[in-house]
């Protein structure tokens, strides 16, 4: 009897304490960080051991084989900062959510969420950097200077605090990149094959997309080939946002999701929602549409998840992809043939535009920011690990490699070497280990920002470089349209003033500007999207243009109904104020 | 006098006793207890933010007191209906197929030969244990346009893409309850075959002597005996009308299924979770509560005056 009961106790003791273990705060390291060396700081750097610090992401950038922080750039930072990254976390939107709430957060956090940058200053979940500008000088070096002005003169309050940094600000593409990501786009072997026709309108995209799939109705191994096919899950990836349609917008709510768009022509904001004129919605549902009855969209369109959509297109059923060219393709069948040209890549087309040469005043602010927590008990490491990142050379380093190993400096010219060409195009293990270009958020500057040797900070991002680092296919491509790189063929015509490029485009910086949206309005579009979605596989499957039109109108008056009305009013008030208020920015630029 | 002294003190020697066994069964039961309380009463304590304007890593304290707002919003808002009629659909057929554990237990009661008994029990047993998204994705290989379903159709002679169930809007609630159903159809007649296990086998073999077959028996023994569990497991089903659970219906969610999927918890896990807007979440969700406590007494009430008995 006497066993039986202390079995009985020793149970009960075991299994309240695994309650306690499992209340016990997963991945606890952020609030148990080492701060004790840290306060004996005297400079930007940390003395004694390596403090302990925690990062967070609301994202994924596992693309390398280690942990990223593990990787030789990374440890040179680390190592500066007297640092250690102890513990990473990555978090969708929802988990950030709760981490805020419950004030649960890392040292360092990466937000891809706008929407919450008032919450967080109310709530003094961000550490306000301004006092500690003066030691850590780096924080707010010449490149950063007008973003952290604009950050601070905007969220900071009366006493411009400054809570948050900017990320990757400068000139993004340059020239556009090695390829252009956006615009028509199609299979290249099978766009070849039917002799490269010219693609002037949606239409003529649909005819060369037909034209394709006629030529090859099914895959190697007998699988149906379609047009495209998209994610029924979440129809955010259906629109194009005007990728292939002019005029081309600049999706300015698009954190929200909300068809809210800047015109790329006219720098105006236009209604998607209701603007039938011009709504890169609308626009794209007469496209699926007709993609629809002439049976080229893959009918799981629908109901298929991101991963199943992956794998169809890896699998080689589609002839074009919507967005921007995706390498499923590509990647899967280089892994067959090395010299393949089948994969999907932007075809230059004067009804297109050309990504390149975009102003990044404040980065992508709001949409990628960065803060350090108010409660981090590890604030001086923090500070100086962003210390760190943010010199201009770490920034060369984090491109381009280390200086006499990765790349040599001939006459004042920096070059990389060929050993690192050739690892960079083999995109080896050794490669991924460099961590070289695999920024991680830390990319505080875009690549093509100049340095103070007056070369890119990324060396890869040259005309020179960029034509000796392409695949076969793309030197395929090149040779077709007598190119370096394949983005060129797109620059060439935005070069000519046949289509736009984004040099004129400051719906980033406008969007840093502008007021949050109240949750009243967020609400209204919510219910806006609602409505759309709905509505996509009716209209989508219409049979005729009556029928299509039926549906829009009811779609309208449901729209009505749920007073867009009122939303648009607030959208446009603030679109406009935000407008006024960046203007005499945009007559100091620094490029 | 002694006498009775003495059967006083053996009383309360034994119920001592009894009491310390007693005890020591009731701590066996605290880390449950602590379990409810810390999972199932203290969360109710959140129920304050839905009369507050709450803004995540916000102290209460700073959020603005905005009353019944939020409650009166759930009228207004136009996706309320669609959601109520989903979810009360959804119950509804829920409700009317609740006998079926109870007559598969007895038709697996009936099965003479014990190795295929077991066998059929763990076989309908297993789905239970695989995860939603695995279901999810064992539905898209197989009903998909170029599932399998589809392709045997086609080599059969039959259209290429004769049919999609997981597109088709006209189905959504039979095919939905089927999928749920044979997921989880075996766990739930497992407590139906604990039932029939305690019914004493001495009425059987009075019932056989008497003449009775394996139906007659089953009519007036199994299912008069496992009734009661049949009925209070009804009663909490009613009291669940509104609780369908949200994974299921979030993951077959598509462009097309969206308008009939979408029920009251999945619809409380978007505005909360997804969307952040946590008091209008906490309202809905308060609302639904509170109907399902109300219906739960109502039913509890209505079967203690038809049957006499009841669960609370």
């Amino acid at each position: 009897m006497k066993a039986k009961k202390i079995i009985s106790m020793a149970l009960a003791l075991l299994m309240l304490l695994s309650l306690t273990i499992g209340c016990q705060k997963s991945g606890g390291t952020a609030s148990t960080a080492n701060s004790g060396t840290s306060t004996g700081s005297q400079g930007a750097v940390p003395s004694g051991d390596p403090v302990k610090i925690s990062i967070g992401s609301q994202s994924e950038y596992q693309t390398v084989p280690c942990q990223w922080y593990e990787t030789d750039v990374f440890q040179e930072l680390q190592k500066q900062a007297n640092v250690v990254i102890d513990s990473f976390y990555y978090y969708d939107a929802d988990k950030f959510n709760m981490l805020l709430a419950g004030n649960d957060l890392p040292d360092i956090i990466f937000s891809y969420s706008p929407q919450k940058l008032p919450d967080i200053i109310d709530s003094k979940l961000a550490l306000d950097l301004k006092p500690y500008l003066s030691t850590y000088t780096d924080l707010d070096g010449e490149a950063y200077k007008q973003s952290n002005e604009i950050t601070s003169g905007f969220y900071g309050g009366d006493e411009k605090a400054l809570y948050f940094l900017a990320t990757y600000i400068g000139l993004e593409l340059r020239d556009g990149g090695v390829i252009n990501y956006r615009g028509y786009n199609a299979r290249w072997d099978w766009y070849k094959e039917i002799g490269a026709p010219e693609i002037k309108t949606s239409d003529d995209y649909i005819a060369a997309i037909e034209a394709m799939v006629a030529k090859h109705p099914t895959t190697a191994d007998g699988k149906k080939v379609y047009g495209t096919g998209l994610e029924g899950t979440n129809f955010e990836y259906w629109y194009t946002n005007g990728c292939f349609s002019k005029p081309a917008y600049m999706n300015l709510w698009t954190f929200g999701g909300y068809l809210y768009m800047e015109g790329l022509d006219d720098g105006k904001l236009y209604n998607a929602y209701t603007n039938l004129e011009r709504s890169a919605f609308w626009s794209d549902m007469e496209f699926y549409n007709k993609l629809w009855n002439k049976g080229l969209l893959d009918p799981d369109s629908f109901t298929m998840t991101a991963e199943q959509r992956a794998a169809k297109s890896a699998a080689g059923q589609y002839a074009v992809e919507m967005n921007w060219p995706q390498g499923d393709l590509y990647a899967a069948e280089s892994a067959k043939d090395p010299n393949t040209l089948a994969g999907v890549i932007a075809i230059p087309s004067e009804a297109s535009f050309v990504f390149a040469d975009y102003h990044q005043v404040n980065g992508y602010f709001p949409s990628n920011f960065q803060f350090v927590s108010a409660n981090s008990k590890a604030i001086d490491g923090a500070l100086s690990f962003l210390n760190v990142c943010r010199k201009v050379e770490n920034q060369r380093l984090l491109y381009s490699g280390f200086e006499g190993k990765h790349y040599t400096v001939v006459d004042g010219v920096p070059t990389p070497t060929e050993e690192t060409l050739a690892m960079r195009l083999a995109n080896s293990d050794e490669w991924k280990k460099t961590g070289i270009e695999n920024t991680c958020n830390f990319g505080f500057l875009q690549g093509s920002f100049l340095a103070a040797d007056g070369y890119p900070v990324n060396l890869f991002d040259t005309d020179e470089m960029r034509a000796s680092a392409l695949n076969p296919l793309q030197k395929d491509y090149c040779e077709y349209y007598k190119v370096d790189y394949p983005a060129q063929a797109c620059v060439k015509l935005a070069d000519e003033g046949k289509i736009p490029s984004m040099k004129n485009c400051y719906s980033e910086l406008n969007q840093s500007c502008t007021e949050t949206m109240p949750t009243d309005i967020q609400r209204i579009l919510t219910q806006c999207n609602d409505i759309l979605f709905a509505a996509v596989p009716n209209l989508v499957q219409a049979k005729t243009a009556e029928e299509f039109k039926a549906i829009q109108a009811q779609v309208l008056a449901d729209l009505k109904a749920a007073n867009e009305e009122t939303a648009w009013e607030w959208c446009l008030a603030a679109n406009t104020k935000a407008q006024e208020f960046t203007k005499p920015i945009l007559e100091t630029l620094k490029w | 006098m002694k006498a009775r002294e003495q059967a006083l003190q053996a009383s309360s020697a034994l119920r001592r006793k009894k009491g310390k066994k007693q005890w020591s069964l009731l701590w066996l039961t605290l880390p449950f207890m602590i379990l409810i309380l810390l999972f199932n009463y203290v969360p109710l304590g959140g129920w304050i933010l839905s009369i507050f304007d709450y803004r995540a890593g916000k102290s209460l304290f700073d959020c603005e007191f905005v009353g019944l707002k939020y409650f009166k919003m759930i009228f207004t808002d136009r996706n309320i209906p669609s959601v109520l009629k989903n979810t009360v659909i959804f119950s509804a057929i829920w409700f009317c197929i609740s006998w079926l554990p109870m007559m598969f237990a007895v038709l697996l009661n009936e099965i003479q030969c014990s190795k295929f008994r077991k066998f059929t029990q763990t076989m309908t047993t297993l789905p239970n244990f695989i995860s939603w998204v695995i279901i999810y994705s064992l539905a898209f290989s197989i009903f998909s346009s170029e599932g399998a379903l589809n392709m045997l159709i086609y080599k059969l002679g039959g259209p290429q893409f004769a049919t999609n169930i997981l597109a088709d809007s006209d189905s959504v609630y039979v095919v939905q309850t089927a999928i749920a159903q044979w997921k989880g159809l075996g766990w739930a007649s497992i407590i139906y075959i604990a039932a029939i296990s305690g019914i004493d086998q001495e009425q059987y073999e009075a019932a056989m002597i008497d003449g009775a077959g394996r139906l007659r028996c089953a009519i007036h023994i199994t299912f008069p005996s496992i009734l009661p569990t049949f009925v209070v497991l009804m009663l909490l089903d009613i009291s669940n009308i509104l609780n369908t659970g949200y994974e299921q219906y979030f993951l077959f969610k598509n462009a097309i299924t969206a308008p009939k999927i979408e029920v009251l918890d999945l619809y409380v896990y978007r505005m909360g979770l997804q969307l952040a807007d946590y008091s209008y979440a906490t309202a809905v969700g308060i609302v639904k509560s509170l109907i399902s406590i109300t219906m739960l007494f109502g039913a509890n009430a209505l079967a203690k005056k038809i049957r006499g008995t009841s669960i609370v």
